[in-house]
């Protein structure tokens, strides 16, 4: 996933052609990145052509030693931050770590044992409640998962966009994706049984 | 013996990507026993595809005037230093 030195020169003389294939190649996962975060869809446009506009803006100062995509991304990351605290948005913060606690003994195993949200998720049945349990995610949680579950983006590279350590992606991710399973099982959606498993 | 706490907390951090060897196959083998954890852990995979699914669509037309616009304003805008632009 290194970028050549050919294109890292390319990009730092800010050849137009070698400008225009970063921002063609890297538009589509940013406002992916930024409707996934939680920004409605004119937000998200604006968002992503402010974050490259940066990007051309700042070429000459890419040191090649991250994926540009990467470092584009960073910059869509803060963006979205400045948004979304724009927007005044309340985020409920739910203690999920006190929620995944109550589910375990003492001794670590399975007081309640997960059930959902199963069969209804994958046909898509639930578009609706998925959005809503995103929704109710911290800003933070939700752009790591985003970046991470829905971009697919390396968990090496994620920390970097975000300036976190592992471990604390890894609170982020855990807390995102206990607070998405959490939230769906609330609504009501059963797990397939468990002949199944 | 990993403990199904224990377990389902690497596969949420995905702690298991640095975890020793031993605690790998610790976490493998409890997979192999425990039908709640395989259940969690499927259970996250699903929620992940879903989301995935959810954001997976695409307008081509907007997304095609959004990439021209941005080409646009990049090729016209003045730079952040020295006025320069993208030509």
């Amino acid at each position: 996933m290194d970028e050549t030195s050919d294109r890292v020169a390319a990009i730092r003389a800010r050849d137009p052609a070698a400008l225009e294939a970063v921002v063609r190649e890297c538009m589509p996962g940013l406002l992916r990145v930024a409707l996934a975060s939680g920004l409605p869809r004119d937000r998200a446009e604006d968002a992503v052509q402010a974050s490259l506009l940066v990007f051309v803006q700042r070429a000459q100062d890419y040191d090649g030693r991250a994926r540009v995509g990467s470092w584009i991304y960073g910059i869509l990351v803060r963006k979205i931050l400045e948004e979304r605290r724009a927007a005044q948005r309340i985020t409920r913060e739910e203690d999920i770590d006190a929620v995944m606690e109550s589910r375990f003994d003492e001794g670590g195993s399975w007081m309640r044992p997960p059930r959902g949200p199963g069969d209804a998720l994958v046909r898509g049945e639930m578009r609706r409640e998925l959005e809503s349990c995103l929704e109710a995610l911290p800003e933070r949680q939700r752009i790591a998962f985003a970046l991470r579950e829905v971009e697919g983006l390396t968990t090496g590279e994620v920390c970097k966009i975000l300036e976190v350590s592992a471990n604390n992606l890894g609170v982020l991710l855990f807390r995102a994706r206990n607070g998405l399973r959490e939230c769906l099982e609330a609504k009501g959606f059963e797990g397939s049984s468990d002949a199944e498993l | 013996m990993l403990s199904c706490k224990e377990v389902t907390t690497l596969h949420a951090t995905e702690g298991l990507e640095h975890a020793s060897w031993r605690t790998r196959m610790g976490a493998r083998l409890h997979l192999l026993m425990c039908k709640h954890c395989r259940r969690y852990v499927r259970e996250l995979a699903r929620i992940g595809a879903a989301v995935r699914a959810l954001y997976a669509v695409t307008d081509e037309a907007r997304d095609e005037a959004l990439l021209r616009r941005v080409l646009d304003s990049v090729r016209d805008g003045p730079s952040a230093r020295g006025g320069r632009t993208w030509r």
